[in-house]
């Protein structure tokens, strides 16, 4: 046992601990930055628990999550949306999962990525699927519930976690790559991909973990998936409701070889012809062309806003 | 419910405030054991049967083993005890790999047969608690203690919230003398635990998770391209993130326990310091290892029995505590080798003066050394997704000249390799001395640094929350 002035130790180091944390917490304020909820399965699978009837679901990859903000989009097209996209992976897992749920009749934005829909291999849905498959253990599982709730209640009111962050991130990409811009976060109560993207595209490619240089999938495999695709869009379209498919933006060396290993028209036109669903590319709307992305695919976290306005704009517009 | 957890904390907000606040020592008992289901069924509601199961088992098997005076009457009471326990742990975490053996196994046969997982679900820190309630049967049945009066003191000592899921595995001996008199902390106890439980929570979520498991996760993750280097970088990456995160697992056990005013022993003592195979048992998972020697490899025969039965009975007994750690053969290897290199290390003792060795400083070295060196090969068996993966990382940690391509970022490595530079350097230091040593020659103003550095960074640390390495076993 350890004797001594624990009263006083413990009374000065939460003094310590309450000055750091309220300094952050004011320069955070200071300089704008709006509290983040961490990206994980649980928080995950609260959103999809919470999902109602007529929400919009945010489904895709790193890049809807890195550029949509529910809360926003929410409050401009008037109905409730749920962020649901997951880092790293196919959106087809999740589409499916929200096709087989009966109560389910909203709007699904999908964020596409023929890259990692098409891809060649099975891991391109391996993240969703284990995200799926937390869901059941997250529904019979009251602590997990709880933790994820109180986690979202505390990460959405505290500013100094994502203010350092921010500080991390400014400087993380200077080391990596002379001056890069701030990424690796998206504004106000969602979620963060926690990553300083600046300098990934290129080390990624290194270390051929880049889902870039997988090779697309046999003609066969690719046209099964398509068809998976179009018999979700049908199933969800059957109860009344609506998917539509995003092409985000992409930008430089990334966009380039996307388009030189995916073409748009073998891909992205014949999925949208596949499942007779709304498709947005990015380069097609000039309210969405004109973002550049600081790594080639994700947005910076600034521009999540800017973004989201214009995708509510193309939203709404009839079409 | 995870230590690293809201939940947690407004749990234990409650229950210490509660505590305090109850004057009745059974009623303080009774209350926390129900704070312990509580803990238990936040996870799965229905699995808490299964904790009532072990714990009606061994109270009555105890009792009976006791009043029965024939020795064959006790065996058997004893072995009906043992078979619902091992059963219970054979059922829930053994079933798939002895479905997928069968299965194999008739295969081989010819017959057409689909394979497949059972998919049971493991209930959580079922090895721990089964392990305790067992020792108690045991314990009763060859006369070491008496059954015990008290029901509720029992049913405490199975389900007693901070060792409940990940140990440390108690022993009846332990635990059930301290419900006698009322036990109320102190305020050094308040202090030291709140201390314990603050340094629990920065070796997982700072040290394992935030700065280690990254590293870890991307050699292990890699399916090709690891250089020799990364290799032993993510071999001994693993080793440190998996001692940070079940040593911080027990620091937090033990911190939580004293704020409640009970006393656990020690789970760990420094094992990067160990000089030989057997004294890293001394010092790792310290609860375990003296469970696996009490109650298998001295009943098996211990080292009275000449060299090779000797021999026989280590392999053995860490077999069987490889498998502890999970239905894989590859937990069955890790057990293994460690079972051969306490094997050479005993056959050696004589050979080469192991035991002068340690009393030189070049002897302890060239041991401390060699221990590090061999038991970093073991750890790629216990970490990596299947068996050609462990051999594959353990071909590049042999190979100077393997290719990389996994490209780890400079800045991660830096940090990892501070952390195990540091780590060693501390476990050396700390050797023969001990935590609460160093901590009481700390001035109140030092303490209250520490402890503010260890908080803040557990505010800041980026990640998922996740759950203890041991949890699942």
């Amino acid at each position: 046992m350890v004797e001594g002035r624990w009263g006083r130790a413990w009374c000065l180091a939460l003094l310590m601990v309450f000055s750091g944390a309220g300094l952050l917490e004011a320069l955070g304020w200071k300089h704008g930055v709006k509290p983040c909820w961490s990206i994980g399965s649980d928080s995950w699978c609260l959103e999809a628990s919470e999902l109602g009837q007529g929400d919009i679901a945010i489904i895709g990859s790193s890049r809807a999550l890195s550029a949509v903000e529910p809360r926003l989009l929410s409050s401009l097209v008037g109905r409730s949306a749920r962020q649901l996209a997951i880092n790293a992976t196919a959106t087809l897992p999740v589409l499916e999962w929200l096709a087989d749920r009966e109560d389910f009749a909203g709007v699904v934005l999908a964020d596409v990525t023929p890259r990692l829909e098409f891809r060649s291999g099975f891991e391109r849905h391996a993240a969703a699927i284990r995200f799926l498959q937390s869901l059941q253990d997250f529904r019979r599982s009251p602590g997990r519930r709880l933790e994820a709730r109180l986690s979202r209640l505390v990460q959405s009111r505290v500013r100094f976690k994502p203010f350092v962050y921010h500080v991390v991130a400014l400087f993380w990409n200077r080391y990596r790559d002379g001056g890069g811009p701030l990424s690796g976060m998206t504004v106000e109560d969602t979620r963060f991909v926690r990553l300083a993207y600046g300098a990934n595209a290129k080390d990624s490619d290194r270390n051929g973990v880049n889902p870039l240089i997988s090779p697309p999938a046999a003609a066969e495999e690719v046209e099964e998936l398509m068809n998976r695709f179009a018999r979700a869009v049908r199933a969800i379209r059957r109860r009344g409701g609506q998917v539509v498919f995003l092409f985000m933006p992409s930008s430089g060396v990334v966009a380039a070889r996307e388009e030189r290993l995916f073409p748009r028209r073998e891909y992205w036109d014949r999925l949208a012809a596949a499942t007779a669903a709304e498709a947005i590319h990015f380069e097609d709307v000039p309210v969405l062309s004109s973002f550049r992305c600081p790594d080639g695919e994700h947005l910076d976290w600034r521009d999540a806003l800017r973004f989201t306005q214009g995708l509510a704009k193309v939203l709404g517009k009839p079409r | 419910m995870l230590f690293n957890s809201f939940v947690f904390v407004l749990f234990l907000a409650v229950v210490f405030t509660l505590d305090r606040l109850t004057t009745r020592w059974t009623l303080r008992k009774l209350y926390l054991l129900i704070a312990s289901y509580l803990f238990y069924a936040a996870w799965y509601p229905p699995f808490l049967i299964l904790l009532w199961i072990p714990t009606l088992t061994n109270w009555y098997a105890a009792r009976l083993i006791a009043a029965a005076t024939k020795p064959h009457v006790r065996r058997a009471i004893l072995a009906t005890s043992l078979c619902c326990d091992l059963g219970m742990l054979a059922f829930f975490k053994y079933a798939d790999l002895l479905w997928d053996m069968v299965a194999t196994a008739i295969q081989a046969l010819g017959v057409d047969m689909e394979t497949g997982r059972l998919n049971i679900l493991l209930p959580v820190g079922i090895s721990f608690y089964l392990f305790q309630a067992m020792s108690y049967t045991i314990d009763v049945y060859r006369r070491h203690i008496v059954p015990w009066r008290s029901f509720l003191d029992f049913a405490l000592y199975v389900a007693f919230f901070p060792q409940l899921v990940a140990g440390p595995i108690l022993r009846a001996g332990q635990f059930l003398p301290q419900c006698e008199r009322e036990r109320r902390a102190n305020s050094s106890q308040v202090g030291w635990g709140l201390t314990l439980l603050t340094m629990g929570l920065f070796h997982k979520v700072v040290l394992a998770d935030a700065i280690l498991a990254p590293v870890v996760d991307q050699v292990f993750g890699a399916r090709r391209g690891i250089g020799c280097a990364e290799a032993w970088l993510g071999s001994l990456a693993f080793g440190s993130q998996v001692f940070f995160d079940f040593s911080g697992y027990s620091s937090c056990a033990i911190g939580v326990a004293l704020l409640l005013g009970w006393e656990f022993p020690d789970n760990f003592r420094f094992p990067f310091a160990a000089l030989g195979f057997s004294d890293f048992w001394r010092r790792w998972h310290i609860s375990l290892s003296t469970w696996l020697k009490d109650y298998l490899y001295v009943p098996l025969g211990g080292n009275r029995r000449g060299d090779v039965r000797t021999f026989a009975n280590l392999m053995t007994t860490m077999l069987l505590g490889g498998l502890w750690h999970g239905a894989s053969w590859k937990f069955v290897i890790w057990g293994g080798l460690h079972g051969a290199l306490l094997v050479l290390e005993r056959a050696g003792q004589a050979t080469f003066g192991i035991d002068r060795m340690r009393e030189g400083p070049i002897g302890r070295a060239f041991l401390w050394a060699a221990t590090s060196f061999m038991i970093s090969f073991t750890w790629p068996f216990f970490r990596a997704p299947d068996f050609a993966s462990a051999v594959a990382l353990i071909e590049s940690m042999l190979s100077p000249a393997s290719a990389s391509a996994l490209n780890l970022s400079a800045l991660r490595v830096s940090a990892v390799v501070a952390i195990i530079v540091g780590m060693m350097a501390l476990h050396g230091y700390m050797r023969d001395r001990s935590t609460e040593s160093v901590w009481g020659r700390l001035s109140w103003p030092f303490r209250s640094l520490f402890l503010a550095a260890m908080i803040l960074s557990l505010l800041l640390v980026p990640g998922d929350t996740r759950a203890f390495i041991y949890f699942q076993f």
